[in-house]
């Protein structure tokens, strides 16, 4: 039986759009009225969700938004090396990335940042860069002020970025930390299944298929989004693309289902449908009156 | 049986030291052409020696300042090839340390490889970078000429000692659990990194590690060693000292060359990837044969 299971991801996984100390008093509103839900990210985070599905189970959040496959493969790493790992009841839910995503070490600010960037027409052109998006202004100043000017890193992605290169590395990376989860017997889910391309590594050893969350459209939790984003559920008050709450407890519900079915937990599945969290969008068309 | 044999690393895997009409300053190795006929630096390597000792084709990917990044981008392409057949194939895997970079540089179209002295980063000028140390041309030494201060800055902003090493770490573990995923037969020719605590039970790559009998000319004792890149010029058996200082280098002689090739020979014949017998494999005896053929009247 599972006891512990850490979540890996983007702002989708850390629940993305419920950056509470910073959000917009209009769009912190609209969730007000779910006074029963504790107002903060990780709450309103689809692992927050899953953990109170599942009171006997430890359930961390390791997700960061902005970043994407190489902090999940650090802090991955790191799991497995501490003292207190234990692959037999430790289980990882994965949201594998794409490209955009590159990670670098801060030396002045002791800690990692991320550089977004974009591919157009053969170009790679920077987005951001940040140690934490969406924090405070002075934070967020603070942190900008001991990094380089947003001309060197424009520069240093135009000139140092590449597509096609960019794609490669991500591949063999995505095959290598899976190869390392396969042979050393670490139980894992995709929440999004890795990208592949085609290659002639033999892709029947990593047994993608097996790792799918099934009771997820397409096997896939952003393929849950279209009717269950935080623009979808506030009729685009707030228009954020993200998981709404009903997106992050209905994908919650159907990972508890998936974790019965394959005898991870012991309970009874809990069968619930989209509509079964239409309340959600319903409570928040009924006050938005009051939050307009 | 092993048909194919590919070779990935540094310059000690790619005939470092016998660059022939480089552009940088060495002086070219003539004496060596008694040992070997040629102008061409990998004829001089040990996956070329053992290419010979065995009679198996070996594509060396070996390249002089590149480290770990350039190893395993160059497996994936040798994995993605369409004449890659692993169960006929061998890798031959030289580890480096944690201080080269690689970035692609889209000015040149390909990769250029930062070297850097990690303790002395703040100095720009102890921060090398080329895309190829002896043979780039003008126009790519000029464009990375005219940018080399983003790589310097680049470099000042995010190197850090921990940092790097943990990624050489984690790479190097997923790398191995990726060849054994794969069941991909390799060989580690100058030992592994250095892993941090709990790591024992996440690589089986242990048995893979080459082990060598070296001499050591400063108390003259045959020692143990899997990583001679880091002991050859402790134990003088540098080109500088097998040529008696006529060719002044700091990579390993042709002998020591010579010597782990035909260490890599007797594993392969124990591993059964060759049906061979085991042949003389004495460091001494090579020093000293090739030490004669240098140096006739020393």
């Amino acid at each position: 039986m599972i006891k512990k299971i850490y979540t890996f991801g983007t702002s989708f996984t850390q629940g993305g759009g419920f950056e509470f100390d910073v959000m917009p008093p209009k769009y912190k509103k609209i969730y007000e009225i779910f006074d029963d839900e504790e107002q903060s990210q990780e709450n309103f985070s689809y692992p927050g969700q899953l953990k109170k599905l599942l009171p006997n189970v430890e359930v961390f959040n390791l997700a960061k938004s902005g970043y994407g496959n190489e902090r999940m493969y650090r802090k991955a790493i790191d799991l497995v090396l501490s003292d207190s790992f234990n692959s037999d009841d430790t289980l990882f839910l994965l949201e594998f990335s794409y490209l955009g995503r590159k990670e670098f070490y801060s030396k002045k600010l002791k800690d990692f940042i991320v550089v977004n960037y974009n591919n157009v027409e053969n170009k790679s052109i920077l987005n951001g860069y940040a140690r934490t998006y969406r924090q405070s202004q002075y934070l967020s100043d603070k942190d900008i002020s001991k990094l380089p000017s947003n001309d060197f890193f424009e520069k240093f992605v135009e000139k140092t970025f590449d597509e096609n290169i960019q794609v490669d590395l991500m591949h063999f990376n995505n095959l290598k930390f899976l190869s390392f989860l396969n042979e050393r017997n670490i139980n894992y889910l995709f929440t999004q299944k890795p990208m592949m391309f085609p290659t002639r590594v033999n892709l029947d050893n990593y047994h993608i298929e097996t790792h799918e969350i099934k009771t997820f459209r397409n096997s896939s939790f952003l393929s849950e989004l279209d009717e269950t984003s935080i623009d979808y559920e506030t009729e685009g008050i707030y228009s954020d693309t993200h998981f709404g709450l009903s997106g992050s407890k209905y994908v919650a519900s159907k990972i508890f289902d998936e974790l019965i079915d394959r005898k991870k937990i012991k309970g009874n599945k809990l069968n619930q449908k989209l509509s079964d969290f239409s309340y959600i969008k319903k409570k928040i068309k009924l006050n938005s009156g009051n939050i307009l | 049986m092993i048909k194919k044999i590919y070779a990935f690393g540094t310059s000690h895997s790619c005939g470092g030291g016998f660059e022939f009409n480089t552009f940088n300053s060495s002086p070219n190795p003539d004496i060596y052409k008694k040992i070997i006929n040629s102008e061409n630096h990998f004829d001089f390597s040990y996956p070329s020696i053992l290419s010979k000792l065995t009679n198996i084709e070996v594509d060396n990917r070996a390249k002089q300042g590149y480290g770990y990044e350039r190893v395993t981008r160059q497996i994936f392409d040798v994995v993605n090839d369409d004449l890659f057949d692993k169960d006929t194939s061998l890798f031959l895997i030289e580890i480096s340390d944690w201080d080269r970079q690689e970035f692609w540089f889209n000015r040149i179209n390909d990769y250029v490889i930062v070297n850097s002295h990690p303790m002395e980063m703040q100095d720009a000028n102890n921060i090398s970078i080329a895309n190829d140390y002896h043979y780039q041309s003008y126009e790519v030494g000029n464009e990375i000429k005219n940018n080399k201060e983003l790589f310097d800055r680049f470099i000042q902003y995010t190197s850090n000692i921990d940092n790097l090493i943990e990624k050489l770490q984690i790479n190097f573990l997923f790398l191995v659990n990726f060849l054994e995923n794969q069941k991909i037969k390799y060989l580690l020719t100058n030992g592994d990194v250095v892993l941090p605590i709990n790591s024992e039970n996440l690589t089986n790559h242990r048995d893979n590690i080459l082990k060598y009998n070296l001499h050591d000319f400063t108390d003259n004792k045959t020692k143990i060693v899997t990583n001679w890149v880091d002991k050859v010029f402790d134990f003088k058996i540098t080109i500088s000292d097998e040529s008696s200082q006529q060719v002044k280098d700091n990579h390993q002689g042709y002998s020591v060359s010579e010597y782990i090739a035909k260490t890599i020979f007797n594993k392969m014949v124990d591993l059964n990837y060759i049906s061979m017998s085991k042949i003389d494999c004495n460091f001494l005896h090579s020093w000293k044969s090739i030490k004669n053929k240098i140096n006739p009247l020393m």
